[in-house]
């Protein structure tokens, strides 16, 4: 946990100007994105072991 | 949990090794699922925000960044752990649990005023969700003063609240007395219901009913058996 803090605590978004429509879809999509080793992540995989927490941050400001 | 962002594959590497994160860092390159779940900055980069999926992929929570300095807050994150992982306040969804999406068997009982003096009533209602507002089913009720039986049916506009566990009902009765006084009976409901796990519901029911040329007043304490939906 400490460590998944230290992900968003050093998150600072400075002159925020959000670009695209505020999402409204009920659904998440059934996305499967390339994870830092290399490996894709499927949203469905990780939902068969139960509710998902996505924490969007950004790297670079 | 998963954690994404815009970065690259190494430049997640070398954060992850940095601060030993044990759980993945997944790079959406072309911000196609932050523009679906969060959004997209000026500046061409995530919106971040905290999205809860349940397991049925419908998201039950989404808090996104609204400010200059706005941030994923470690409180914020920790809460929608407890959530997600139903340790603290009403699970979303052990189980896939989601009592909005369930069909309800409700037995209700109750008293009011009929057309002749107080009256105690019951009744017995299948309701099958149409989607996330609406709700219909058949329904037999009972009154001990003026129709033994009636056989009919409900539809209702549902307002699910508090992370779809309860919900306020208003619906519209259509019903027939086959027993005298034969009639029929028409009639509008009021329910709040709450689901205290993902087997069985508690409702409050106040109903005013047009039976027979004159009208009824009544309400109801009941408990619901729910049951997954076939379709």
């Amino acid at each position: 946990m400490r460590s998944a803090l230290l992900v968003v605590s050093s998150g600072c978004v400075t002159a925020l100007h959000v670009t695209t429509p505020a999402p409204t879809a009920a659904e998440a999509p059934a996305f499967a994105l390339p994870a830092q080793d290399g490996h894709r992540v499927a949203l469905a995989d990780e939902l068969a072991h139960g509710p998902v927490v996505l924490v969007f941050y950004r790297g670079f400001w | 949990m998963l954690a994404i962002s815009g970065d690259s594959a190494e430049d997640s590497r070398t954060f992850a090794e940095r601060y030993q994160l044990p759980f993945p860092l997944l790079g959406d390159a072309d911000l196609a699922v932050s523009r679906a779940l969060t959004g997209v900055t000026s500046d061409g980069n995530t919106l971040p925000g905290i999205v809860i999926v349940r397991g049925d992929r419908r998201i039950v929570e989404r808090r996104l960044a609204t400010a200059k300095d706005d941030r994923v807050s470690t409180a914020g994150l920790v809460e929608a752990l407890d959530r997600a992982l139903g340790t603290h306040g009403p699970a979303i969804a052990d189980d896939q649990f989601g009592a909005i999406d369930r069909i309800q068997i409700r037995l209700d009982a109750g008293g009011g005023h009929a057309p002749g003096g107080p009256t105690g009533v019951a009744s017995l209602t299948a309701l099958a969700p149409l989607g996330r507002f609406v709700v219909v089913g058949p329904r037999a009720s009972f009154d001990l003063r003026d129709a033994p039986v009636a056989l009919g049916g409900e539809l209702a506009l549902r307002l699910p609240f508090a992370n779809d566990i309860a919900a306020l009902e208003l619906g519209g009765i259509a019903e027939y007395a086959p027993i005298a006084p034969r009639g029929a009976i028409v009639g509008g409901t009021a329910v709040l219901w709450f689901a205290w796990s993902p087997e069985w519901s508690l409702e409050l029911t106040l109903e005013v009913d047009r039976e027979v040329g004159a009208s009824r007043v009544t309400g109801a304490f009941g408990v619901a058996r729910m049951f997954e939906t076939p379709w």
